[in-house]
């Protein structure tokens, strides 16, 4: 079929790829999506071997905290998917999260870096620790046309929240943000993100915070109520502050978002959160569901493939929080098969577990970053 | 080895292999998983559980603060309830006080604006009876003379009462001893009362020092008895008691009959009375309130019907001894002389007789109709003139000040002011120039020459 997009994937794991080197599509590829941990990422040769292979494409990715190819999650390997649109165009703008440049002004010059006027979608990728989600995403949007809809995720560093990279022209680079913009009007964007945890216990007021730093809630330290919680799990924070998201909004009656844990601070008793804590606000502890954070993985694919007009879409994008993996374990692949079942059996998968999601709640409600969810977003070309 | 599994997965295996160590090698991968995934229901379990346990505790603590903030408002809400009802009650009370006080005041005007143009008449109506016993007339109207003498005698005693309950009688106040007065009339009010009653006085521990007119509080305690004795038909007791305290208190209980709201509402009010037709002219308690008001003082009664009944009377406490004009002199047995004598008086029927009276007692008298009349005659005959009569309430200028005015120039001068009423507020005596003596209307001539003769004495 010449008038829909072609695709390829490669996954390089145990030494070796399978089921076969990247290359085939060549150099009608124009986009290449790296998913990959980041020891692997680090391997100069491996990235040379993709930018060889894809000569004219834009090499493009992040690290993980697991990988997802096809229905697999996986550990310590590499997911390479080659995209040939047929007509879409694909433009790249990246930027680095420096001392004197907030996370909105590097939104802001990523849109700025995206000139085309005739951006459809921009898929956002960002540095998973140095960077406030909320804001990133806030830049982005309000430099971006309305009509332009974003859906993206910030890269992760399995459970260690030390490093995280992006790749920026085949390149790894830490404390980086990258927008790939798609152009042109046959491209189709489907976009989903569903959570699946449930708050229990008594919702709190935030009575100290300052943007994504939380100290206290109900006049008491947040971070020694997170370590009640956990009980001798404390030690493994920040990652087990995953097993406990914080439902946050800015009053009882609004929905409100999931926020999770980037890291903490014993020195002045701090959490630093992937997103903003809004200061007299409330928040609320969650723990997980694991039927419903099953079922949301196939309601946010079929909320995503609903936007292709009865036809299958021919790429999914599966950001999933790497919380969700920690308390799916074993069973992760569920919900991964929980897409599969939604978009088909002919749609490329791929696809990482982030340490946030970026994505709106809804269809043609705003952008916004989230925690803890599944985020899907389909591509097909009409 | 074996201690890396589960203990149920053990079991398991052992019933199945027989063993952990039997099972077979190609196995091992799926036991490590079926292990894994035991363990960490294991940790999920006891996650789940301490997370239940801290939210349920929190929640608790959270519900008792919340019951505990319903209690301290519902406590509060009942605080603010009663303060409210309370608030409610005294402004009700004082609405009540006020709308009373203002109905006696208007019925005090009235009664007083009467009583003064009555003594006016009664002074007219009373001298020329006098005049006329003392004259020739007698023989051929005696009878009738007198008739007209004592019934205006009456109507005097009538208006007295009218003017002590507006409180516009001339008082004399001086700083006494309540208890001291108690025991100068208790025989007397003995007399008062009848054998099948009982009269207890209680003074106070130390004397009760008040500043009032020491005959006017005498009248109003035979009053009080006099309403308590007519309360105990069948007889009782009648208790007086002084109290000193913030202000000295005097009260007069009886346990007799009592009265309902009803009457306690009006007992003050002239002409109300609960006596049969003839026994009581309703200004007894009228004359008391007006009194004890002018005296600054306040009454307050306590009743029920067959409870008895308690007056309470509350004066502010004198400093003792601060008198300075109690003392009268005696008055001198002088003889009559031909002095000159300035009537003053805007009254043309009483200035008559004022003058016929005087005349009679061999004074020459120069009359005025005005207060400036007076300074005019005053101007010419200045060095005749040994004695000021003159009325106090005048159109133009007050007796009063008339008074100074001619003080200023003749020091010497004697003065004899007379009134109707005394003037509400500060009293004509408080402000006369000292020296200055005082007659009520009406009187007779002989109360008048008694004056006269004191002042020039």
């Amino acid at each position: 079929v010449l008038n829909a997009m072609q695709l390829e994937q490669s996954h390089w794991s145990g030494d070796r790829w399978s089921p076969a080197a990247p290359g085939r599509l060549g150099a009608d590829v124009q986009l290449v999506l790296v998913f990959g941990s980041r020891v692997a990422l680090q391997r100069r040769d491996l990235l040379d071997e993709i930018r060889r292979a894809y000569p004219r494409a834009h090499v493009t990715g992040c690290s993980t905290a697991g990988e997802i190819c096809g229905t697999q999650a996986c550990d310590d390997t590499l997911v390479v998917t080659a995209v040939a649109f047929a007509s879409t165009r694909v433009v790249v703008a990246s930027q680095a999260l420096a001392e004197d440049v907030s996370s909105e002004d590097a939104g802001a010059r990523l849109a700025a870096g995206l000139a085309p006027h005739d951006v459809r979608h921009v898929l956002l990728l960002s540095d998973g620790l140095h960077v406030n989600g909320s804001e990133l995403v806030q830049g982005l949007t309000n430099g971006l046309p309305p009509r332009v809809t974003v859906t993206g995720g910030l890269s992760a560093d399995g459970p260690r929240f030390e490093r995280t990279v992006v790749i920026v022209n085949g390149e790894p680079r830490e404390r980086a943000v990258l927008a790939v913009g798609l152009c042109g009007d046959a491209l189709r964007v489907g976009y989903g993100s569903v959570g699946g945890w449930d708050p229990f216990g008594p919702e709190r007021v935030v009575t100290a915070a300052r943007g994504n730093v939380l100290y206290e809630l109900d006049g008491q330290s947040a971070l020694s109520l997170y370590k009640r919680y956990l009980g001798d799990k404390a030690d493994e924070l920040p990652a087990s502050g995953l097993l406990f998201p914080l439902r946050v909004r800015n009053d009882r009656q609004s929905r409100g978002l999931v926020r999770t844990i980037l890291s903490v601070n014993d020195k002045d008793d701090s959490m630093t959160f992937a997103g903003d804590i809004p200061d007299g606000g409330y928040a609320q502890l969650m723990r997980a569901n694991f039927d419903r954070l099953i079922d949301g993985a196939a309601e946010a694919a079929g909320i995503s493939a609903a936007s292709h007009d009865g036809h299958a879409p021919s790429l999914a994008l599966l950001i999933s929080c790497v919380g969700r993996r920690m308390v799916l374990r074993q069973r992760v692949e569920e919900e991964v098969e929980g897409v599969r079942d939604v978009v088909g059996p002919d749609a490329i998968l791929t696809g990482f577990y982030s340490y946030g999601e970026i994505a709106p709640f809804a269809p043609n409600a705003s952008c916004e970053l989230h925690n803890q969810t599944m985020t899907v977003t389909t591509l097909s070309e009409a | 080895m074996p201690e890396r599994f589960h203990s149920l997965l053990r079991r398991q295996l052992k019933r199945c292999f027989g063993g952990v160590e039997r099972v077979p090698e190609e196995c091992r991968p799926f036991v490590e998983a079926v292990n894994d995934a035991y363990r960490q229901a294991d940790v999920d379990r006891v996650m789940l559980e301490r997370s239940l346990e801290l939210s349920s505790e929190e929640l608790g603590e959270a519900n008792a603060r919340l019951r505990q903030a319903i209690l301290e408002l519902q406590a509060a809400h009942g605080d603010l309830e009663r303060r409210v009802a309370a608030r409610t009650d005294a402004l009700e009370a004082a609405h009540e006080r006020l709308r009373h006080a203002q109905k006696m005041e208007v019925v005090g005007q009235l009664a007083g604006g009467i009583a003064h143009d009555f003594n006016n008449l009664l002074t007219v109506i009373l001298g020329s009876a006098e005049l006329l016993l003392e004259s020739g007339a007698r023989d051929r109207f005696e009878s009738g003379l007198e008739d007209i003498h004592n019934a205006a005698q009456r109507a005097a005693a009538l208006t007295q009462g009218l003017l002590a309950f507006s409180r516009r009688q001339v008082l004399a106040p001086r700083v006494v001893d309540l208890n001291a007065v108690l025991h100068a009339i208790q025989k007397m009010l003995t007399r008062v009362i009848r054998e099948d009653i009982a009269l207890h006085v209680e003074p106070a521990a130390a004397p009760a020092w008040v500043r009032i007119d020491p005959h006017q509080i005498e009248q109003v305690v035979l009053n009080l008895v006099v309403n308590a004795r007519d309360a105990l038909p069948d007889g009782g007791r009648i208790r007086l008691e002084v109290e000193n305290g913030p202000w000295v208190t005097l009260r007069v209980a009886d346990n007799g009959v009592g009265m309902t709201p009803d009457v306690q509402e009006r007992i003050f009010e002239p002409f109300f009375t609960t006596k049969e037709v003839g026994k009581g002219t309703g200004l007894g308690l009228a004359s008391v309130y007006g009194i004890v008001h002018q005296s600054n003082g306040s009454i307050r009664v306590e009743s029920a019907p067959g409870a008895g009944t308690t007056f309470t009377l509350s004066f502010a406490t004198a400093e003792a001894g601060a008198n300075g004009d109690g003392h009268v002199a005696p008055m001198p047995a002088a003889v009559p002389d031909r002095d000159v004598i300035l009537l003053v008086e805007d009254e043309h029927a009483v200035r008559d007789v004022i003058r016929e009276m005087l005349q009679r007692l061999g004074y020459e008298v120069l009359e005025a109709t005005t207060p400036f009349e007076a300074c005019a005659i005053f101007d010419r005959r200045a060095n005749d003139i040994r004695l000021l009569v003159s009325d106090i309430v005048m159109p133009g200028m007050s007796g009063v000040e008339l008074a100074h005015r001619i003080a200023e120039e003749r020091p010497e001068l004697r003065i004899l002011l007379m009134s109707g009423f005394a003037e509400p507020g500060a009293g004509a005596q408080a402000t006369a120039p000292s020296g200055a003596g005082f007659l009520e209307k009406p009187f007779t001539p002989s109360e008048l020459l008694r004056y006269v003769r004191e002042i020039l004495g």
